[in-house]
């Protein structure tokens, strides 16, 4: 007899464990001694509740594959401009629109027909949304209407440009040409100002560098060097200040970083396309944290790619396999 | 540990450094020296772009400054775990070709189906391998000049029975594509699809 009572006790326990996971994700995990920094808060497209498992799968862990809309490919490319989310699509050739407010997503019609678009950025202050694409080696501008005002790439300008960042304050616009391992400074017309980096493994030097960021309090550049395994941080006159990583598989180690961003505070995130994760190191580059694992859940990762913050220091992270953008909220400290 | 790891891999190390010394998969060797990244210098810098450097966590001092308890362990690689598996369809050997085949630092590798429905990707990844479905050999058939491949099941029942990345790519190639055998005369085609 006692086993039934033991059966229901195991149900209502397995019954609990459940209800509880659905809880938001912060991190590090609350536990005393240790503050929480991020916090989990959805993702795009919006999918409602994804465990519709049954019963015996929940028993036996049979853990149900995410069911991929058809009509995302391989997005790459993230930015945010107030509460609408822009990405690249590389499968596709496409750019999506998606409203954080009303939850609809939309595919963008530009007068260019894209071939690899990759990168993508926003000028506050000029309202123009920037677009890289690797195969045409062009980077395009598109004001608000989506009328095209920027168009940059002579005939081998650029051999592959792929990150982009804007400087509003400087009135830059910085793209990183992976294939000369170079990054190419605009004004925000797109005339050329100047470049910086050659290939080798010094400090300034790139070995196919991809993503960048620029961060808005002290106008730093962050650039990924992702075939060296590192970071480099370069102050306003392109001057070299700091590098994090190197190869390995540790903890405050690379081994394909790609999406770089820095949140108010000055702290970086950088994605690791390997590791399923984000790392993030102080603006000292210390070692504070990582978030991510390979699957398909909440804060798990398959090829992330690139990443955003914005100013109210949302994190969007592409997350290209799974084919979502996963959002978190950095808590900043009132100081 | 660590060392015995490095010798084993160095004795069959010098073979494949040959082959991908002149390929597009030398991402090292930039003018005649090799860039360094963070290791001495070696045959061993060619291969850790892929095979990434595996470092014992007791050797080095780590910790995370948000929570300096937390355990610090080594990344899973390419979602490559013992515990779990993770995609049914895609094995990590696939999943280290992607994260660099993006588009940004290689050519884009797509697949599925595309919004209209149609395949964006040239040839199908990541399925079963049906003998007898669009002209396919069975598997017990011969495979001449392929390497260590034998028979056409050795494509896929060394992997997971789909067709993964490496059934027809071996990245250490030398072959055009760095296909697992040249296809002049469509041999390559040839070799899992009947005439």
């Amino acid at each position: 007899m006692s086993y039934k009572y033991t059966f229901l006790c195991l149900f209502i326990g397995l019954l609990f464990l459940k209800s509880t996971k659905g809880q938001s994700l912060y991190f590090p995990e609350p536990k005393p001694g240790v503050e929480v920094r991020i916090k989990y808060l959805g993702q795009i497209p919006h999918t409602a509740k994804e465990e519709e498992s049954n019963f015996f799968d929940f028993l036996f862990g049979e853990k149900k594959e995410l069911e991929l809309p058809d009509y995302l490919g391989k997005p790459y490319g993230v930015v945010a401009v107030g509460n609408t989310v822009f990405f690249t699509d590389t499968a596709h050739a496409i750019i999506y629109s998606y409203n954080l407010s009303t939850k609809k997503l939309k595919d963008i019609h530009f007068p260019i027909p894209f071939e690899l678009p990759i990168g993508i950025t926003f000028s506050k202050k000029r309202k123009i949304i920037y677009i890289s694409d690797a195969k045409l080696q062009k980077v395009f501008g598109f004001n608000v209407k989506g009328q095209l005002v920027v168009a940059i790439g002579r005939k081998g300008e650029f051999k592959k440009p792929v990150g982009l960042a804007v400087d509003d304050d400087l009135n830059r616009l910085y793209v990183v040409d992976t294939f000369d391992h170079r990054i190419k400074v605009y004004d925000l017309d797109g005339n050329y100002l100047f470049g910086f980096g050659k290939r080798g493994d010094g400090p300034g030097e790139f070995n196919y560098p991809t993503n960048i960021f620029v961060d808005r309090k002290n106008n730093n550049i962050y650039v990924t060097d992702t075939q060296l395994f590192r970071v480099q941080v370069f102050n306003k006159d392109f001057e070299h200040i700091l590098t994090i990583g190197g190869i390995g598989d540790l903890p405050g180690r690379f081994a394909r970083p790609k999406g770089i961003a820095v949140d108010s505070d000055g702290n970086i995130y950088v994605v690791d396309a390997a590791f399923n994760n984000f790392q993030i190191f102080s603006p000292e580059g210390d070692l504070l944290y990582y978030i991510g694992n390979p699957g398909f859940g909440q804060a798990e990762f398959l090829l992330p790619a690139g990443i955003y913050i914005d100013e109210k220091d949302r994190i969007f992270v592409v997350d290209s396999l799974n084919k979502r953008i996963q959002i978190f909220q950095y808590l900043k400290k009132e100081k | 540990m660590f060392f015995f790891y490095i010798i084993v891999f160095l004795s069959f190390s010098t073979l494949i450094y040959a082959g991908i010394e002149d390929t597009k998969h030398n991402l090292a060797e930039y003018n005649g020296r090799l860039l360094n990244p963070n290791i001495e210098g070696s045959q061993l810098a060619l291969c850790i772009w892929c095979h990434t450097l595996n470092i014992n966590t007791s050797f080095v001092e780590v910790e995370f400054k948000w929570d300096p308890q937390k355990p610090v362990e080594n990344f899973t690689v390419y979602g490559q775990s013992k515990k779990k598996k993770i995609l049914k369809e895609m094995l990590p050997a696939s999943l280290a070709c992607l994260t660099c085949h993006d588009g940004a630092n290689a050519p884009n590798i797509t697949f599925g189906r595309g919004s209209s429905g149609v395949s964006v990707h040239s040839h199908p990844v990541f399925v079963v391998y049906r003998p007898g479905t669009y002209y396919l050999k069975p598997f017990n058939s011969p495979l001449v000049g392929w390497g260590k491949k034998n028979f056409v099941g050795d494509l896929v029942k060394d992997y997971n029975g789909r067709i993964q990345c490496g059934s027809c790519h071996d990245p250490h190639s030398t072959n055009k594509l760095f296909l697992r055998h040249p296809n002049k005369g469509s041999m390559f085609c040839m070799g899992c699809h009947e005439l």
